[in-house]
């Protein structure tokens, strides 16, 4: 999220006495920094990070994804006038393939070595990036993109941003609309996700 | 590229982690001195360091580490002041590893008894019916969600395994309750007003 954060306020045992965190939760956390500029704080399940530009919320524990988008929503309820003028939900994946000729079909189909191959002698794909325009009400546009992956190899990494342009920052005044579109479209997001992830690995079946 | 006369550094090969923590990307593992044997580790009060060492030393046991050290140091001296004041942390170093889901199920609680709760619960994946099943309190990821047990409640139960950074796979099962918006006053006239105006088209 971009916009204009008093980051000092996000503490877990603040956001305990609001009941936004339980007992045990504000107890487990590791709080990293805290002041006027910056908060970080990291539990099992997610992490956080604000400066009084950017709060970014992230999590690899699959079964907590709703708990976040919940937790968000909720905060963003409580804070409802604290300007929000940009949305991201994004979503990573990462596949391992079996063999290399598999994992290079990925980038055989994904960018095409026609014309490269007149130019270089063994070109080959290190990321693509695709971007299209919503088709909802909401302003903003899709971002999905295809890498290789570092963490498992051979592999890919498939990320899909799914972008709000809520308004300019003098239009702006809460956090509301940010949060009624987390509640309202984070399914339908993550769902996307699934889609980009099952089209690009319809190349190898 | 700065040098001295025990050791020379190459800014592209050389590496800081904060301390107690290790590379995780490959290209950095190649690079580490697990990897490389011309690389040597350095343990500073509050980061590692990973420092190369000039042909000369690569295959000697007698380089100075206190020299290499003291390279190392003024190397992050000419860093921070080329740095931003504040690093941020990258989320690599902060990963605890991730969870591969098996099956997941979302839930409402019917009855709520002494010690479980009876839930209808829907598969995600619509692989299989719906079914009805008691849950022990026992069963929750988190025991402070004792109190949000009540009827109507949503929670999703999620079987897997978590892989933890270096890849140890463990099963579990994790079940969180929802943290629905809950209604305002606004909300609520809302849907009253939503309701008026149905009766009144109905006649």
């Amino acid at each position: 999220m971009i916009g204009a954060f008093n980051p000092k306020i996000f503490h877990p045992y603040w956001m305990k006495s609001v009941e936004l965190f339980t007992d045990t939760e504000a107890a487990d956390s590791n709080i990293e920094i805290n002041n006027n500029d910056l908060s970080i704080f990291a539990m099992d399940w997610m992490r956080f990070e604000a400066t009084q530009q950017r709060l970014t919320i992230f999590s690899e524990q699959h079964p907590y994804f709703d708990r976040i988008v919940d937790f968000a929503s909720q905060l963003f309820r409580i804070l409802r006038h604290t300007p929000i003028y940009v949305l991201g939900i994004n979503h990573h994946y990462h596949f391992k393939f079996k063999d290399e000729e598999t994992w290079h079909k990925i980038g055989h189909t994904l960018a095409p070595k026609e014309y490269w191959s007149r130019v270089f002698k063994n070109p080959g794909m290190e990321r693509i990036e695709i971007t299209s325009p919503r088709e909802d009400e909401y302003a903003g546009k899709f971002m999905a993109r295809c890498d290789n992956s570092r963490r498992v190899i051979p592999g890919i990494q498939i990320h899909l941003n799914d972008h709000y342009e809520i308004g300019e920052p003098k239009e702006v005044i809460g956090a509301e609309q940010t949060a009624h579109i987390l509640e309202n479209q984070y399914t339908f997001s993550y769902k996307k996700s699934q889609e980009v992830v099952k089209t690009i690995l319809s190349i190898v079946e | 590229m700065s040098s001295s006369s025990a050791a020379q550094t190459y800014s592209p090969l050389f590496t800081d982690f904060p301390k107690g923590t290790m590379p995780l990307d490959e290209r950095t593992r190649r690079e580490s001195s697990e990897a490389d044997p011309h690389i040597k580790r350095i343990e500073t009060e509050n980061r590692d360091w990973l420092v190369h060492y000039i042909d000369a030393y690569s295959d000697s046991n007698d380089a100075d580490s206190e020299k290499i050290e003291k390279t190392s140091m003024n190397f992050e001296i000419n860093r921070s002041s080329r740095q931003p004041i504040i690093n941020f942390p990258h989320f690599k170093e902060w990963r605890k590893g991730h969870f591969v889901s098996l099956k997941k199920w979302e839930g409402i609680v019917e009855s709520v008894f002494e010690s479980s709760f009876v839930a209808r619960i829907k598969d995600v994946a619509n692989e299989v019916p719906d079914e009805r099943v008691e849950i022990d309190f026992d069963e929750l990821t988190n025991i402070d969600e004792k109190k949000m047990i009540e009827v109507g409640a949503i929670f999703s139960w999620t079987m897997g395994y978590h892989v933890s950074s270096g890849g140890t796979r463990k099963r579990q099962a994790i079940l969180i309750f929802r943290r629905m918006p809950k209604w305002t006053e606004e909300d609520i006239q809302r849907g009253y007003k939503v309701a008026d105006e149905m009766f009144a088209k109905l006649g």
